[in-house]
């Protein structure tokens, strides 16, 4: 098989963007990931495009890929939207992948949309409740959160871990989040405003949550064989894994772990041949804080109960041993489900190519997103590393 | 309406799974409205499935054949929301728990008491309501969806 290279990534800010329709901030965004090509590219070039969206509010349920692409002047291309709630967009850049190593496509544009801001608060929990077990968990009165939270009640218990484990997350993405001008939430918070905040779901509360958003974006993935026309210095696809699960919560055989991330995160690292300790940063799907002390444990950065001490530790700040979320992470960054997977991907290009300006972790050659649907009912996790630096 | 066959052992044919079989939703709700908590089990893994599936979600196995549950259980994981979806707001905060109950099987549900008076271990016993009866809004339920009775379960100590 062919090697995929992301050749170029763009995205929206996140945020609150009323006057933005989901094909203008799809269209912005594949202009940004256009633009990011090193060398010459023309959007006519694009084989195919994958759209990531869940579609909140219904407002293009259907047909949403030639919806959006047609606006943004790539007409008459094949494109289909892929859902998978907030890891669509991650498996429409492994669908891309896949595109792209079988033969069938040279470029392939994988993006993500979704418009959160104009529906009100309780037609968004109904949006994101769908993405669980819904005669079970919707008619229970959970919601997104309460069900995250039921994994943090069981973490809390099985590892002694406390409140303030949680809001060392909050505290630490929004400080990076501060330094991101695409962060929908970009202000820095102290462990006292993190541990005041209101509950939304015991032990959750309001900074253990992140933003529903608005926003758009966009990578092309292109084979090895035309990598290079593009691109001198090209990121290569190492590793893509990905895994589902039983979609509700208490059908699953782990609630302090997402059995789905640890599979899907396994794969990766196996076809890449690496693993944890080879990945110089990491963009984590840290939804609710416990969220990201999971993942550093089913990603296999640290043993399982040892999450908290990694992070209070300094480990895992943009200066320590192995940051993640330099973007903010879902917490400040912000959350627009659909566009969230290629987002992660942005990110890690822009950090592998330089171009992270006051997020920039010096010397990264190797990166790790990983995206999670609903409350683990899927999983995808990307390894991308910049090639010349990896081989010296 | 309690005509349903909970004798049933797959693999189902197709013609098998109808509405009044509980591998089916109405037919297990149906069951639920006549106080009986009916949940799948695989009888290659072991697995209880809940409510019943056709085919086992941890094996794949299609054997799977339907024991009636007990009643009562204990707390696995709980949480308060209190930001429920505006049909339960009268509710609010909804104390939610995952339960295991004493034959294994585990399912979600509302928990009547207050968050303070559960914790992980709790015992607890489940019953089934008409949902006019719980204050929850109507429109919580989809129009298939109507009839169904809804579980919670009660602190027992």
């Amino acid at each position: 098989m062919r090697d995929a290279y992301v050749i170029g990534a763009g995205q929206t800010a996140f945020g609150a963007m009323p006057a933005e329709s989901y094909r203008s901030l799809f269209g912005t965004a594949l202009a940004r990931a256009v633009e990011s090509v090193p060398g010459e590219f023309d959007r006519e070039t694009v084989d195919e495009a994958v759209v990531g969206t869940l579609g909140v509010g219904g407002r293009q349920l259907g047909l949403s890929a030639p919806a959006a692409t047609e606006h943004a002047g790539l007409g008459g291309i094949p494109c289909s939207r892929i859902e998978n709630a907030c890891a669509a967009s991650g498996y429409a850049v492994r669908q891309a992948v896949q595109a792209v190593r079988s033969g069938m496509a040279d470029v392939v544009l994988a993006g993500g949309v979704e418009v959160m801001s104009d529906t009100s608060s309780d037609v968004t929990k109904y949006w994101l409740g769908v993405s669980g077990e819904t005669e079970w968990e919707r008619l229970t009165g959970t919601t997104f959160a309460g069900v995250y939270a039921q994994m943090a009640s069981a973490y809390l218990d099985k590892y002694g871990a406390t409140g303030e484990d949680l809001s060392r997350v909050a505290v630490k993405n929004h400080a990076n989040g501060a330094n991101n001008p695409k962060a929908h939430l970009s202000f820095e918070c102290s462990l006292e405003d993190a541990a005041d905040a209101p509950i939304v779901a015991d032990p959750l509360n309001l900074y253990h949550c992140c933003p529903t958003s608005d926003g758009a974006a966009a990578v092309l993935v292109a084979s090895e064989d035309v990598a290079e026309e593009y691109s001198d210095d090209p990121v290569r696809v190492a590793g893509v894994g990905a895994a589902s699960d039983r979609v509700g919560l208490f059908q699953r055989e782990a609630y302090t772990a997402i059995p789905a991330s640890e599979r899907a995160a396994g794969r990766a690292y196996d076809r890449a041949g690496v693993g944890p300790g080879d990945v110089d940063f990491a963009e984590v799907h840290d939804c609710f804080a416990i969220a990201e002390l999971l993942a550093y444990e089913d990603l296999g950065f640290c043993d399982r109960g040892e999450a908290p001490r990694l992070l209070a530790e300094g480990v895992t700040d943009p200066d320590g041993d192995l940051p993640v979320n330099p973007s903010g992470g879902l917490k400040s960054k912000g959350h627009p489900i659909g566009a969230t997977g290629a987002g992660q991907v942005v990110e890690a290009f822009e950090q592998l190519t330089g171009q992270a300006g006051e997020r920039q972790i010096p010397g990264a050659t190797r990166g790790l997103t990983h995206n999670v649907g609903g409350s683990g009912g899927a999983a995808v996790v990307h390894i991308l590393e910049r090639e010349s630096e990896v081989a010296r | 309406m309690s005509d349903h066959d909970i004798t049933q052992t797959g693999p189902l044919a197709p013609e098998d799974v109808t509405a009044d079989s509980p591998f089916t939703l109405p037919g297990f709700f149906d069951a639920l409205g006549d106080g009986r908590l009916l949940a799948g089990r695989c009888t290659d893994c072991g697995t209880h499935l809940v409510p019943p599936r056709p085919a086992c979600y941890e094996c794949g196995s299609r054997a799977v054949t339907i024991e009636e549950q007990p009643r009562t259980g204990e707390v696995v994981s709980y949480t308060a929301v209190h930001r429920p979806p505006s049909p339960f707001s009268d509710l609010a905060p909804v104390t939610v728990a995952v339960v295991e109950l004493d034959s294994g099987a585990r399912l979600t549900g509302r928990v009547t008491a207050p968050v303070e008076e559960v914790e992980i271990g709790s015992s607890v016993a489940w019953r089934a309501r008409d949902p006019d009866e719980v204050g929850i809004d109507p429109s919580a339920h989809l129009p298939y969806e109507e009839d169904w009775p809804v579980h919670e379960f009660e602190l027992t100590r």
